[in-house]
């Protein structure tokens, strides 16, 4: 049996994969991907793009098809320009599906075309969000400015490209002519009346499904939709209809005064920041785009604010395909919207998100992210240079105020991680020695001759008489010579390329080994709670120490191309110690939440209880090759110092492994011993530092050597 | 070297025979020429069609589309697959491609494909079936046997001296219509790009131009004389093939990117499938390809001319066995062949859009990178807007383009595809290409005409003549890249110029509808369409009007023109990264015909005083032009005229 829905899905793929072809050639050949359905599946239907493909999955069509019948049906009767008989109603609705998923294709595929196009994009817009919701609520924590800026991206997004497809798919423009002609083509009609276009108000079908049968958990979701039937119905009785459906959703969660001047302030907050010079450069006029939001507002319910409508969908489109002006036009779009954006939610166009885990709506980039668009917003604002990032980045770092949930603790470990790498003095970690090496200074091409032929003087004619002549004249060899009077030798060369080495010495300057093992002390007495960054305490030094020597070795390894392991180790309670997996050193530098990083930004403030099997845990999950230990802790061990010495012992007898033993704040015995040992083992190096001035004012380099070399 | 007592090659009676029909019949040099050209050509496409016809299979290369009403185009490899015709498509197969190398200037194919697929027959079909075996060479190359100038050399060992002689044979030079080279890339492919520029030369120094002599037609009142010239050559038709260069085919190199670059690479498909049983009955037992040829060609070429069959065919046929008799026979038939195949007359001009849309094309395609070649012409307006000041005027184009877009990112992958940068000769190789399609367009569109009417092709094939089309340079640039690219990673230059068109097509619409206050459409037969040609005729129009200005009073006015499409152009790139290069092309080229026009500002006021007032602009545009025409040819102190010779389209 045929798939429900499968026929509507393909039919408008072929839409519009036409009319991609002419006007957007070089995404016509984005996949669409399609599942089969799935009863169990949270989510009914869903569309999404990574800019490589569009998923269009239908997980529940029986259900799309009734909420479409029950809900959508009656309020687009007319939008097709005439009345549809009520007799026809499942025809109706399975037109309406394949007109939304026409709409759905238009939609991804306007993200990698329109917004967001780029990478610089994404974060040039989620900075204007940023600065738009500051604006509007300057006492919100970074945290939660963060948090929002994240969670509203996506849809406002949407609510741009959902804008220029409506301004593109009307009014004559080249997509309205190309629907016009595809839609035609397939000669569906309802009595006589040919489907000659998408009906009015399509945008707004998916949001009216959405929250057929659930009520909204935020605010902002029903309330841009209250926008969307302003901005897309063209009708005024779809519109007002469309209206009323979401402000119904809305109940008492906002008063009447409050969604006017969410809604107008928005609508109009599109020119608020543009000068007039500049927006009528576009063709936009300010006075009239401010005039129009409040007419189409107010006014909705009556056909004279169609023009307004066509006129506020046209500005905002032109305005923000503009990139000169899109950002300052986000800022305030966001401002009269901001207080209604959920700070532990993301506004999805199913308003029924949870964690940043669930995957589900529509979204231009994959859901299952962990962390979600704060963390991505925060790595915007960093990337793009936001002068308040440096503000902020401390008291996101330090902030343990509820919901202390997965994606906080995430962006709580980016905040961390930039404070960290943009503070931290580099500590390079130096060679004293001097070696040899092999260098190739270039190439050069020799004629090697391959084999020989006799010939008599009739074969001749066969012979590349003009390369063989211009060999002899390059070369001086001759390859082809008289042997008498019937016989000719005809040698045959090729060129071979060969390298020119020389060799030269130099001091190797920057260690790179194959590993670096860091050992943290996580105890209470280097830090008491998890708010350390800046705090110059312990841990806060502790982490200075690490970056300083990760932003050196990272920068050599990436110039010499050298792949270097790093594995994280924090002591803490007894059993607890936490060992991380390997992290390659370029991805461990520049991710925050790779696993390495997780433990080392995350101490556990307990005891300093050394498990003995961590030391050798630490090497088993190395590569082979080179390893430097980096340990570093305060005071003494709440275990038993020998057994450790042993452990420690054990790893500088072993060929290719150094230790830097680095004692902060405070000097115990055990930092003593690993003194003396220093004294005996010339690959370990001990380095006491006091204070974190200390620290910060001595440590420039610290030079060390494997076991192998002699000091 | 001179042939002019080369008694071989002046059997030109046939010639002269049917120049002094026509001239009786009150046709002009051009007419004559004209007429003799289209009917031997469609003659020869006929008979070699009727003669090959149960030998070969046909081979569909390509399917180009374009539908008048969207604007829109299409660009299709075809594979070998036989596609169910359409209205406004034209399918163009192997065959098309080789007889339009015959007629087009240096169209040398390449044919790459396994083995035994049938390259080298047809290719070998066609060639036995239009030329005699002396006109036409097949060598096959090997790791020992890469000489393949052989066809063009005389080697001999001096007794005397002991020492190898080699020579141009000369008879050879002038014989050789046509050459096909098997696996090519089993000898040395550098060794066959002197043929590919149509000449021979040894290590010696010697050298020759190389192909069939053009006859030359002399009339006076009814007095028909012939006569040669050394350099009116019509080059030698060259044609390779080879397997892929695939660990398969051991021994089969890649071609040399400076060869490769003067070939046209057709990907021969392999036609089993396809062509299925159908060929099950084809048979290559009949040789005598080219008398049967003949014999067709001579009542069909009487015909299309109205001349009586028994003259031609008595001077073009031999009339006994005799080898002298046949050679007379094919000489006149050669020169005939010669005149009618003469590239000079199917090199057409190409229409304004269609030079302003392979601009955009090359824009896309050429150059480092997007990023500068953009930066280039914000550059250009920035200068000229410095350069120009005090007219008040502003040509600076102030946006940037994201060069991490998806767009420019997919454009990137596809150069990044391609084994060298966009070169002055791909161009070339896609004008070429380009005369070739409109070629191959042309005839098949009036022999479909023809059919469907029941009128004559050879006067659909006259009627059809036009200059070449954004279609026509659109899909010749869609076959030189491709040719271009080296790994085939998911990426097809198509795409890249399918944006260049709709780029194109969405800004000339929406700039010719601004400055006409109405919807305007694509056409892309209207001469008259383009972005800067309707910037320059405005700026025309501003000043047609006026009389006796002086020169900075003509030169304010028409300035301040430009500068007002200028700026109406520059706010309609739709925020789109690609359309914004081809604003920022022609924003800096308006910009150099600004500059141009304050530097000539005193020879375009004399133009147009001289031609004094009108209501009409053209009579002052033609005036403008040729104050750039002439400013071509005077000693060069600006670098962007280029430019503003793009503006119009010379």
């Amino acid at each position: 049996m045929a798939t429900l829905l499968l026929e509507e899905s393909v039919n408008a793929e072929t839409i519009w994969r036409n009319i991609t072809s002419s006007q957007q050639p070089l995404f016509a050949d984005m996949p669409i991907e399609r599942v089969e359905p799935d009863p169990n599946n949270k989510r009914h239907w869903m569309a999404a793009t990574d800019d490589q493909k569009i998923m269009l999955h239908v997980y529940k069509p029986d259900y799309v098809l009734e909420q479409f019948e029950k809900v959508v049906v009656p309020i687009f009767n007319n939008a097709y320009g005439f009345n549809v008989d009520s007799n026809q109603k499942k025809e109706f609705a399975q037109q309406l599906v394949k007109d939304t998923f026409t709409y759905l294709l238009f939609h991804e595929l306007f993200h990698p075309v329109y917004c967001p196009k780029s990478q610089t994009d994404k974060e040039k817009f989620d900075l204007a969000l940023k600065n738009g919701i500051k604006r509007a609520e300057p006492h919100l924590s970074p945290r939660d400015l963060i948090n929002k800026t994240g969670n509203v991206r996506n849809a406002i997004w949407d609510l741009l490209i959902d804008t220029f497809f409506t301004h593109y798919s009307t009014n004559g423009s080249d997509y309205d002519q190309e629907l016009r002609a595809e839609i035609s083509k397939l000669g569906n009609k309802f009595d006589n009346n040919l489907i000659e276009t998408l009906p009015d108000g399509i945008v707004t079908t998916w949001d009216i499904v959405e929250l057929a049968d659930h009520q909204p958990e935020t605010v902002f979701y029903p309330l841009t939709r209250a926008m969307y039937s302003l901005l897309h119905c063209d009708n005024e009785n779809l519109r007002s209809n469309v209206f009323d459906y979401f402000r119904n959703k809305l109940g008492r969660k906002i008063s009447n005064h409050d969604l006017e001047t969410a809604i107008v302030g928005s609508l109009s907050g599109s020119v608020k920041y543009l000068n007039k010079h500049e927006l009528a450069l576009v063709g936009v006029d300010k006075n009239r785009m401010v005039d129009s939001s409040e007419e189409l507002y107010h006014a909705r319910d009556n056909q004279r604010s169609s023009v307004a409508r066509k006129y506020v969908t046209e500005a905002i489109t032109k305005i923000n395909t503009s990139f000169e002006l899109r950002y300052r036009s986000v800022e305030g779009i966001i401002e009269p919207l901001a207080k209604y954006i959920s700070t532990t939610k993301e506004e999805k166009r199913d308003g029924a998100n949870s964690d940043g885990n669930d995957s589900g709506g529509d979204e231009q980039t994959s859901t299952s992210e962990e962390g979600g668009g704060a963390e991505d917003t925060l790595q915007s604002l960093i990337n793009q240079n936001d002068p308040d990032v440096n503000s902020m980045l401390a008291s996101i770092a330090n902030d343990q105020s509820a919901p202390n949930n997965n994606r906080n603790k995430r962006l709580s470990n980016l905040a961390k991680d930039e404070f960290y790498k943009r503070n931290a003095r580099a500590l390079p970690i130096k060679s004293p020695t001097l070696e040899s090496e092999t260098v190739v200074v270039g190439k050069i091409k020799t004629p090697v001759k391959v084999s020989e032929k006799l010939l008599t003087p009739d074969q001749l004619h066969d012979l590349p008489m003009d390369q063989i002549i211009q060999f002899q004249q390059d070369t001086g060899l001759v390859c082809l010579s008289r042997l008498s009077q019937y016989q000719w030798k005809y040698e045959i060369y090729e060129w071979h390329e060969q390298d020119i080495t020389d060799y030269q010495h130099k001091k190797t300057g920057i260690i790179l080994p194959d590993n670096i093992i860091f050992r943290v002390d996580g105890s209470g007495s280097m830090t008491s709670n998890e708010a350390f960054v800046g705090t110059k305490d312990r841990y806060d030094c502790l982490m200075h120490v690490i970056y300083g020597i990760v932003k050196s070795t990272a920068e050599a390894a990436k110039k010499m191309n050298k792949e270097i392991q790093v594995v994280g180790v924090s002591y803490s309670y007894a059993g607890r110690t936490k060992v991380s997996d390997p992290v390659e050193l370029q991805t461990f530098y520049d991710t925050p939440n790779n696993s390495a990083k997780q433990v080392l930004l995350n101490p556990e403030m307990g005891s300093t209880h050394h498990d003995l099997p961590a030391y050798q845990e630490a090497h088993d999950r190395c590569k082979p090759g080179k390893t430097i230990e980096i340990i570093v802790t305060d005071g003494d061990l709440n275990t038993d110092h020998d057994q450790s010495m042993t452990e420690i012992r054990k790893i500088l007898d072993t060929e290719n492994n150094m230790m830097v033993y680095f004692s902060i704040f405070t000097e115990g015995t055990f930092a003593r011993r690993m003194g003396r040992l220093a004294g005996i083992k010339p690959n370990l190096t001990y380095k006491p530092f006091l204070s974190f001035d200390r620290l910060q004012s001595v440590a420039n380099e610290i030079i060390v050597q494997y076991k192998e070399c002699r000091r | 070297m001179t042939f002019e007592n080369n008694k071989d090659i002046q059997q030109t009676k046939a010639l002269e025979l049917i120049a002094t029909e026509l001239a009786k019949d009150g046709y002009d040099h051009a007419g004559i020429k004209e007429k003799l050209h289209q009917a031997a050509f469609l003659a020869t496409l006929e008979s070699a069609s009727q003669t090959m016809g149960s030998r070969v299979t046909p081979t569909p290369l390509f399917r180009i589309s374009y539908d008048h009403d969207s604007s829109s185009l299409e660009f299709n490899f075809l594979e070998g697959k036989g596609l169910v015709p359409e209205k406004s498509a034209v399918d163009l197969d192997y065959a098309d491609f080789v007889f339009a190398s015959f007629k087009c200037d240096r169209v040398a194919l390449l044919s790459e494909g396994i083995t035994g697929t049938g390259k080298t027959y047809t290719l070998e079909q066609v060639l036995k079936t239009v030329y005699a075996s002396d006109n036409r060479r097949g060598i096959r190359l090997n790791t020992n046997m890469s000489n393949v100038l052989q066809p063009y050399i005389e080697g001999r060992v001096d007794p005397n001296e002991g020492v190898l002689r080699i020579n141009i044979n000369k008879n050879a030079v002038r014989e050789i219509a046509a050459l096909f080279i098997d696996e090519q890339n089993r000898g040395d492919t550098n060794a066959i790009l002197g043929l590919l520029d149509n000449q021979v030369v040894l290590a010696t120094g010697e050298r020759a131009e190389l192909g069939l002599l053009i006859p030359q037609i002399d009339i006076d009142g009814n007095d028909v004389k012939i006569h040669f010239e050394d350099e009116k050559v019509k080059p030698v038709a060259v044609h390779s093939a080879q397997n892929p260069p695939n660990p398969e085919y051991s021994g089969a190199r890649r071609t040399d990117g400076a060869v490769g670059n003067r070939q046209v690479r057709i990907n021969y498909p392999n036609m089993a499938l396809h062509s299925g049983a159908a060929t099950i009955n084809m048979t290559e037992q009949f040789n005598h390809h080219h008398d049967n040829f003949m014999d067709l060609f001579t009542t069909k070429l009487a015909n299309y001319l109205n001349i009586d069959t028994q003259r031609i065919r008595k001077l073009l046929l031999p009339q006994n066995s005799n080898p002298e008799e046949k050679d007379r026979a094919n000489q006149e038939y050669l020169n005939i062949h010669a005149v009618s195949f003469d590239p000079a007359n199917s090199q057409n001009l190409f229409l304004r859009s269609a030079v302003e849309n392979a601009d955009h094309i090359i824009m896309l395609t050429g150059g480092n990178d997007l990023e500068s070649n953009f930066n280039d012409e914000l550059e250009i307006a920035q200068q000229w807007t410095d350069e120009l000041k005090h007219y008040g005027v502003n040509f600076v184009y102030n946006t940037t383009i994201d060069t991490k877009s998806q767009l420019v990112l997919r454009i990137e992958k596809v150069r990044s595809a391609f084994n060298e940068a966009l070169i002055e000769r791909d161009k070339t190789k896609a004008t070429k290409i380009a005369d070739a399609l409109a070629l191959i367009t042309r005839y098949k569109k009036a022999y479909e005409i023809s059919r469907e009417q029941g009128t004559s092709p050879l006067d659909e094939f006259k009627g059809l003549q036009a200059p070449l089309t954004v279609r026509d340079i659109t899909s010749a640039y869609a076959i030189v890249l491709n040719d271009k690219v080296q790994t085939k990673n998911g990426t097809s230059p198509v795409s890249v110029i399918n944006q260049a068109f709709t780029d194109y097509v969405g800004l000339l619409g929406k700039f010719s509808s601004k400055v006409y206050d109405s919807k305007k459409k694509f056409d892309l037969t209207d001469p008259n369409q383009s972005i800067r040609y309707l910037c320059s005729y405005l700026a025309v129009n501003a000043v047609k009007k006026d009389h006796e200005l002086k020169a900075d009073e003509y030169a304010s006015k028409m300035i301040e023109e430009l500068n007002k499409t200028s700026s109406l152009l520059r706010g309609l790139d739709d925020g789109s990264d690609t359309k914004k290069l081809l604003v920022a092309r022609v924003n800096s080229d308006i910009a150099s015909l600004a500059g141009f026009i304050h530097q000539y500002r005193r020879d375009i006021a004399e133009a147009f005083n001289q031609v004094g007032v009108s209501d009409k602009v053209m009579p002052r545009y033609v005036a403008l032009t040729d104050v750039v025409k002439k400013a071509r040819n005077e000693v060069k102190t600006n670098y962007t005229l280029p430019r503003v010779e793009r503006v119009f389209g010379i």
